[in-house]
């Protein structure tokens, strides 16, 4: 289980969940930035790394390894959810898009600069994602229609990796149980094993000291914690070893959930979630 | 606005990642400290991105420098024995000269990111293709493939003779150029003997190895089984042009389903049936190892019987990524399991994306419906490119190829390794060539002078003939006794001129300043005769000393002048005490007489090893050849400025090779030498630009010879 190689043959499925529900505005806690701009940086990074797996030789495009959905979700004013993709490309099926053909069509190139400890950092970052924020949290609906992506996928590539979904969100579902539909996205699978779904809660204000990759409901501070935990998938062995490299304790039953994430959680926990990239050859 | 701010907060367990590489590179003089490297000009994609090839465990970026192209590899996760690795790596590739394999450097502080430095890699680019691709290019030419095939039996061959294991042989790391040499890259599972450290934690491509490879098969023979695949890959190829059918851009022929279930896999089948004898022995020979419970441990030799086929197909070079699947926007039947009823979630529809009407059967997207052929869109700002949107790197930037490193193996590879750390000879040693060119000196010098006196007649100035030439040859030969060693008889020759020019004129000296105090002295009484044979072969040897030595620095003539004079005043004291006893004074005048040869060859043997350690004192280093002609043997260096070439004006001299005059010039300091050289040059295996520093100790390899450096005055023993 979970051991199938990435390849064109065998491509690997993507789909990130972004909420952006008005909340979203709000910073990141620790810092002064919205959490949607945060998270939006953040996706087009993970983009660009997958992109990067991907490159195998840098007089070729980036091979097809990997397809990738971004649904953000949202309401209207008039409380009507908006589950739309957050991604544009030529090539573009639906929702999802080869890393080959977003490599090529960036929304745009940013001119950033970084402050390091040795001084100003000037490089270029592609953009695919721009933040955005309104309303309220239909998740419900975001996971119905990331479930028919996924379902779709499955129908196409049986062999492949199962479908991954990241779900980035500051608070509940304001459309119903979120639970249901985690179980019903849990229960889809591929010949390699169950789908995998992710789940981070941004921290919001003050509050700090994020629960990463917990492996023990009991432990967790409150039931909302508990809840997101039992929405989350167990967090295959490659991945675990990933989430320990990148510093954290993550004991066998690691879940792929965060609480109170931070900004360095945020990176982290995407670094692990998309850590299928180790199949590549 | 610039969310990344948190730099220096980030722990130190994390390793950076491709994206931060990239980001850091992007600024080069301040994210490498290599010079070169900081001077480089990275390659960037259309979209201005520097372009990247990643691997499992490293991401390359390529960029062109005063090395030419090289590729810069990263590693995107602790390699804790990466650095031993590529040192062991480094150090056996020198000393074997293993064949296709690109010289990869690692440095410790290679890329600065996150505020601290991580390793790199660096290797020159090879200009080539991966071999699928390089295949597909040249299947209408199906007795170079044959040839191809031929070629690789014989470079893995030459690879396992020279004690070294790729351990990840696959078409991505195989390179092939347009002279249709081979070069091996990505050096990550790379096995030498003596490598102090343990298995890599991959085991190589799947579609090249056993399916039971385990991190204990990893050692010398590790390469047989994914050679053999990849010789019955390119044979087969060769005898059946269709067979091409099989290649899926992630491998050649094979792929791990035909080893894991070969009864399943029509592959096996298809080279069965080949025309080609070879083919269908190759194929049968990787069966049944792929059939067996482990993977083999046998070398590629034993592994075959020999010969190859040939053949002819067609691939695309990209080919388009697969299907998508659609998904409607309407919600109809349930994708998920469980039977309820649908329940629309609230809030609403669902969506206002695109959609299909189809209600009962939104995943029921035929693929082909939603096949997308891959489409050239233009890059955006690259106006009119009709072709690939990636640039490839224009061929003018290729740098040269390091001389020594060689694309094609060695016609005798075991030679190499028995001239590494073979004993020097005896005589290439400092005293001990010392001992037997002062007493051939001596004897020589002997009969000459006897000979000499012989033919001069009777004449007074016996004692003065036999000092004279005596001295000459002793200068000559202690001039000429490096060459010699070098086996460079006609340099050998025109030193001994030089040097017995040089010691004659000093010896003439010395016999004129004592010409008249032995005349009166000698005869009164033993002690004072003994002294002043003392003093005459005192000045003697001390002007020889002067002599060799001042031809090869000031400071060398100082040594060998104090060095001489009291080793020629010592056994001088010798011969002068003993003459009585022993002398036939009838036939000293002939120069004949056993007892004076016997003492002259015991003065000349206690200069010739007074000036050699006087010498060794004197030298500021020295280099000694450990592949070459004269290997085994060292050449001393007395000046700063030295040269290395195949003239006899160089300083150190190695004919044979092809090397030109000042080929390498060398400046030493005293902790360091700096060097220039238009020659490819590798110190301890790492190529260097034409400016280069190496240090004591160092192992030096160029155009077939490799010298090991030495600085101070060495060991005389």
């Amino acid at each position: 289980m979970y051991s199938q190689r990435v390849d064109r043959a065998t491509p690997s499925c993507l789909i990130f969940m972004v909420d952006q529900s008005a909340s979203m505005y709000e910073p990141m806690a620790g810092t002064d930035t919205p959490k949607s701009v945060v998270v939006a940086e953040q996706l087009n990074a993970t983009v660009m790394e997958l992109i990067q797996r991907c490159s195998k030789s840098h007089t070729e495009p980036p091979r097809p390894y990997f397809a990738v959905a971004v649904i953000g979700y949202r309401t209207d004013q008039a409380a009507n959810a908006i589950i739309e993709s957050r991604i544009d490309v030529p090539g573009q099926q639906g929702d999802l898009a080869w890393t080959t053909d977003l490599a090529q069509h960036p929304l745009r190139i940013e001119q950033r600069t970084r402050q390091t400890s040795d001084g100003p950092l000037t490089y270029r970052m592609p953009i695919w994602v721009e933040p955005l924020n309104e309303g309220g949290t239909p998740m419900c609906a975001a996971m119905d229609r990331a479930g028919r992506i996924a379902h779709a996928w499955i129908q196409t590539y049986p062999q492949s990796f199962p479908p991954i979904v990241i779900n980035l969100t500051d608070g509940e579902s304001t459309d119903g149980d979120a639970a249901t539909w985690a179980d019903r996205l849990r229960q889809l699978s591929s010949d390699d094993g169950p789908l995998l779904l992710f789940n981070i809660m941004l921290a919001t204000g003050s509050e700090l000291s994020p629960a990463m990759f917990p492996n023990d409901p009991e432990q967790l501070p409150d039931s909302y914690a508990r809840d997101l935990f039992s929405m989350s998938s167990e967090l295959p062995e490659f991945m675990r070893t990933a989430a320990v490299r990148q510093g954290y304790r993550a004991e066998p039953g690691a879940r792929g959930m965060s609480m109170n994430a931070d900004f360095r959680a945020v990176v982290s926990f995407l670094n692990v979630g998309t850590s299928v990239g180790h199949l590549l050859k | 606005m610039d969310v990344s701010t948190v730099d220096s907060q980030q722990g130190t367990a994390r390793w950076p990642t491709g994206t931060e590489y990239s980001a850091a590179i992007q600024q080069p003089s301040t994210s490498f400290q290599d010079e070169v490297l900081r001077e480089g000009d990275l390659t960037l994609t259309p979209l201005g991105i520097p372009a990247s090839a990643s691997g499992q465990n490293a991401i390359a970026f390529h960029m062109t420098s005063s090395r030419g192209p090289v590729a810069v590899r990263c590693l995107l996760n602790a390699n804790d024995d990466g650095r031993l690795r590529y040192r062991s790596l480094e150090r056996h590739v020198a000393s074997t000269r293993a064949p296709a394999m690109v010289p990869a450097t690692w440095l410790d502080e290679g890329v600065r990111v996150h505020g601290r430095w991580w390793p790199v890699v660096v290797m020159p680019w090879v200009g080539g293709e991966p071999l699928h691709v390089a295949l597909d290019d040249r299947l209408s030419d199906s007795d170079r493939l044959r040839h191809l095939a031929e070629r690789w039996i014989e470079l893995v061959l030459a690879l396992q003779a020279c004690g070294v294991a790729h351990g990840d042989l696959q078409h991505g790391n195989v390179l092939l150029d347009d002279d249709d040499e081979f070069h091996l890259v990505d050096l990550d599972g790379i096995w030498v003997p003596d490598m102090g450290c343990g298995a890599p934690d991959e085991y190589g491509h799947p579609n090249y190895q056993h399916v039971n490879r385990s991190a204990t098969d990893w050692g010398p023979n590790v390469d047989t089984f994914s050679a053999l695949a990849i010789a019955a890959s390119i044979s087969g190829l060769a005898s059946d042009p269709s067979l091409a059918r099989f290649m899926t851009g992630e491998n050649l022929l094979f792929a791990q389903a035909d080893f894991e279930d070969p009864d399943r896999s029509p592959v096996w089948a298809a080279l069965a049936a080949s025309s080609d004898g070879d083919v269908v022995d190759l194929a049968a020979r990787l069966l049944g190892f792929a059939r067996q419970g482990r993977m083999p441990s046998v070398p590629l030799d034993e592994a075959l019987d020999m010969s190859v086929g040939r053949a002819d197909v067609r691939t695309p070079e990209i080919l388009p990524p697969g299907p998508l699947p659609t998904t409607s926007g309407v919600s109809g039947a349930a994708w998920w399991s469980g039977g309820e009823a649908t329940p629309a979630p609230p809030g609403g529809h669902a969506s206002h994306a695109e959609n299909t009407a189809t209600s009962d059967s939104f995943w029921a997207a035929e693929p082909s419906e939603a096949q997308q052929v891959h489409a050239q869109p233009a890059a955006p700002g690259a106006p009119g490119t009709a072709g690939p949107t990636w640039a490839p790197v224009p061929a003018a930037t290729r740098g040269p190829s390091p001389a020594v490193v060689g694309s094609s193996p060695p016609s005798s590879p075991t030679r190499a390794v028995v001239n590494i750390r073979s004993t020097p000879r005896l005589v290439a040693r400092p005293l001990a060539g010392a001992f037997i060119v002062g007493a051939v000196a001596g004897f020589v010098g002997c009969v000459c002078a006897g000979v000499l006196q012989a033919v001069a007649g009777d004449r007074g100035a016996d004692s003065g003939i036999l000092l004279g030439v005596v001295a000459s040859v002793l200068g000559g030969a202690l001039h000429a006794w490096p060459a010699l060693l070098l086996s460079n008889t006609s340099l050998a020759v025109r030193r001994f001129a030089t040097g017995a020019a040089v010691a004659l004129v000093a010896g003439i000296v010395a016999v004129l300043a004592v010409d008249a105090m032995i005349e009166s002295a000698l005869g009164r009484d033993d002690a004072r005769n003994a002294l002043l044979v003392a003093c005459v072969w005192a000045l003697t040897g001390a002007l020889v000393g002067v002599s060799v030595g001042a031809l090869r620095s000031a400071r060398a003539a100082a040594f060998a002048f104090s060095g001489a004079a009291i080793a020629g005043f010592v056994s001088g004291w010798l011969h002068g005490a003993t003459a009585a006893r022993f002398e036939d004074r009838a036939l000293v005048a002939r120069g004949f007489d056993a007892a004076t040869i016997v003492a002259v060859m015991i003065v000349t043997v206690a200069l010739a090893s007074a000036i050699a350690v006087a010498l060794r004192f004197a030298r500021l280093g020295g280099v000694t050849i450990e592949v070459g002609t004269g290997a085994g043997s060292s050449v001393d260096l007395f000046t700063a400025r030295a040269t290395i070439g195949d003239s006899p004006s160089d300083t150190v001299v190695l004919a044979g090779h092809e090397l030109g005059s000042k080929a390498v010039e060398l400046t030493l300091a005293e902790h360091h030498v700096d060097g220039v050289t238009r020659l490819g040059l590798a110190v301890d295996g790492a190529v260097q630009p034409v400016r280069f520093t190496a240090a004591s100790g160092q192992l030096l390899a160029f155009g077939g010879v490799a010298l090991r450096l030495e600085l101070g005055s060495g060991g005389v023993l």
